[in-house]
């Protein structure tokens, strides 16, 4: 197990000492300040923008350092030829992987600690002047929404790391974009696939069923569906199916109107941790086993 | 004396896809047929237990491909190949070797101790043992004072000596180097030279790949000669090289005009400077009558030199006259 975190160090050795993650994390910081600032040129309540922002900027910040030092990950080691040295040691590739995806998210927890500290002091001394009764309850909902959001990056690495270990930057970057759009609108995808299966005579029932209930339904000649329709649904549902559904680890909106809005509403813009961390292991374990899968069988140019 | 590395028909042949990426970008070869690329045929060789092999070949004659699959990097097409009686991949056989690769390439941001440190752990050495190994390392290959430069700031020299440092942290039993003096300067050279002998005084296997072969002449035990994929020889280097002398180097003065044309005849090349002559005669009897004609002729014999073969001239027997460097483009490319 040394052998992976010797990996794992070395991973985060070489992220801080790259200075264009100082960059980001510099403009991340004065992103999430710039709150008291705008927090006066609207007419929301000052403790809400505050917290939006820095919430907003905690999270796609943290999707873009991922993003941005997730792809080399793998790639810059095939590219320089230290994987040649580091597999004829006797150590197994997917320690290799596990060492190099555990140096990554421990990077990326530490930049989101410190981008939380930066936002804790701020709406804590903000909290000074505004005096906000719920203070102590938005100060937990925010920080069950950041938790959420490092749930949410293990599953983004764990891409970034698959497509990372089989092609290069551009293309992994693009793979790892597609994944969180795709994770984001999952739920809205979801829908759409619903409601292409609810259209139909009898569908209503089927719709709230899986994947292989609606192609049967479609495939169905009774209902009148043509194979457009099966198209349509097959990769609708599909994307939903196979990619992630970050909308599980999205505690945001939560954070921001837990106080404000009834009890109907409050039900629904509620997330569960434990339902976001059963999602979130076995997928996660699923992406790395397969990026481990392909790594251990490939020569490495 | 027992066999540290052992190949068996080993073969790679590299394939094309149709979708390739080179450096970062995504090219299609939409050529009909997928390129393949014979780089390695049939090699069988062994490596006995305390020598200094050299693996000889223009560039492009497999020697990389040979060793890469030795250490797991790239899979075989054909064939196997056993380390210290173990498959390929064995942890514990790896746990024996140390390997420099092909213009090593280290993690720059680190220094050179955090790097033999990180590497250290990888081999499964406790912190001690690192402690103890390190410095001792450093001291050999007379990098101490490096110790906390990054390795960006080395010199090609400095990267080759930290990278066999960085394969010699875990003591190993067999030591494997891919063109370990291709790039240095002379002091460099020999440098490594000088490590490589100190290994095998040790009693270390080492195995290395060089396209010079001067180098691998000066320290060699047994060599095998790769050409376009084929192992064309394998042997001694002694008995590859005094398998015969090729030449005579005769040096006289004082020779008569008549006398030196009638050596000259025998002779593969005449020099003449002032009063002195150099033949070189191939056949021992030849040399042998030129010998006597010049004390015949009242001239001095100055020198008389059986030369030997040399590596280079085995080398090129096998290879072909002129194709030292670029043999490996005619062949190796097929459909
Ligand atoms: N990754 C690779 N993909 C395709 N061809 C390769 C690859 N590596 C080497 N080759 C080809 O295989 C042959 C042998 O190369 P190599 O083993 O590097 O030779 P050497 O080390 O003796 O110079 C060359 O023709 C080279 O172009
Ligand atoms: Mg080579």
């Amino acid at each position: 197990m040394d052998k992976v975190f010797a990996i794992a160090q070395n991973t985060f050795k070489e992220a801080i000492r790259n200075r264009v993650m100082y960059v980001i994390l510099v403009f991340a910081i004065l992103f999430i300040l710039t709150g008291v600032v705008v927090k006066d040129l609207t007419i929301a309540a000052h403790g809400l923008v505050i917290r939006a922002i820095g919430l907003w900027a905690i999270n796609v910040f943290g999707l873009i350092l991922a993003l941005l030092l997730g792809i080399g990950l793998v790639y810059t080691e095939l590219d320089k030829k230290t994987i040649y040295t580091i597999v004829s040691k006797p150590i197994d590739r997917w320690q290799f992987l596990l060492g190099k995806y555990l140096g990554l998210l421990l990077t990326l927890y530490l930049i989101v600690v410190v981008m939380s500290a930066v936002f804790l002091v701020e709406i804590h001394l903000l909290n000074r002047q505004i005096q906000d009764p719920h203070f102590g309850l938005a100060m937990l909902m925010s920080l069950k929404a950041i938790f959420l959001g490092c749930v949410e990056l293990a599953v983004v690495v764990a891409f970034a790391l698959l497509f990372s270990s089989f092609s290069s930057p551009v293309l992994s970057g693009f793979m790892t974009l597609m994944v969180i759009v795709a994770g984001r609108l999952n739920e809205d995808i979801e829908r759409f696939a619903q409601k292409i299966i609810a259209g139909f005579e009898g569908g209503g029932e089927v719709a709230k069923q899986g994947f292989l209930a609606g192609m049967a339904f479609l495939r169905d000649p009774a209902t009148g569906a043509t194979i457009f329709d099966q198209i349509k649904f097959l990769f609708a549902k599909g994307t939903a199916l196979v990619f992630p559904n970050f909308e599980l680890f999205n505690a945001r909106t939560l954070a921001l109107h837990f106080d404000t809005v009834d009890v109907n509403i409050l039900k629904m813009i509620t997330v569960s941790t434990s339902d976001a961390l059963i999602y979130a292991v076995p997928y996660t374990a699923s992406v790395l086993l397969l990026a481990m899968f392909l790594f251990g069988r490939r020569n490495f140019r | 004396m027992d066999n540290v590395i052992v190949t068996q028909h080993l073969s790679k042949i590299y394939v094309q896809d149709f979708l390739t990426f080179e450096s970062g970008r995504p090219r299609l070869n939409l050529r009909r047929e997928t390129k393949r690329r014979e780089a390695l045929r049939d090699l069988n060789l062994e490596v006995r237990r305390g020598e200094i092999f050299g693996l000889i070949g223009p560039n492009g004659a497999g020697k990389t491909t040979a060793i890469k699959i030795l250490m797991g990097i790239h899979f075989p097409t054909r064939g196997s190949a056993k380390i210290l009686g173990r498959p390929l991949g064995d942890k514990w056989a790896k746990a024996q070797i140390g390997y420099l690769p092909e213009n090593p390439y280290f993690y720059d941001y680190l220094t050179g101790g955090e790097f033999l440190d990180y590497y250290g752990r990888l081999y499964g050495m406790g912190r001690s043992q690192r402690r103890a190994k390190i410095p001792e390392l450093l001291e050999r290959v007379g990098l101490t004072a490096s110790v906390s430069i990054p390795l960006r700031g080395y010199s090609k020299g400095m990267l080759q000596r930290i990278g066999i440092a960085q394969a010699l942290l875990n003591d190993p039993e067999i030591v494997v180097l891919d063109e370990p003096q291709s790039g240095l300067d002379p002091i460099g050279r020999k440098e490594i030279r000088d490590i490589i002998l100190s290994l095998r005084e040790q009693g270390k296997t080492v195995f290395f790949s060089s396209h010079i072969l001067q180098d691998a002449e000066m320290i060699c035990d047994r060599v095998g000669i790769l050409h376009l994929g084929d192992l064309v020889k394998i042997g001694r280097l002694e008995e590859l090289l005094t398998a015969q002398v090729s030449e005579f180097e005769i040096v006289a003065s004082g020779m008569r005009a008549e006398a030196i044309a009638e050596v000259e005849r025998t002779s593969k090349r005449t020099l003449r400077r002032a009063d002195d002559v150099l033949f070189i005669i191939e056949r021992r009897g030849d040399a042998d009558a030129a010998l006597a004609k010049i004390s015949a002729c009242g001239g001095t014999l100055l020198s008389f030199t059986p030369r030997k073969e040399t590596l280079e001239d085995i080398f090129l027997k096998q290879v072909g006259r002129g194709t030292r460097e670029v043999a490996g483009a005619s062949r190796g490319e097929v459909a």
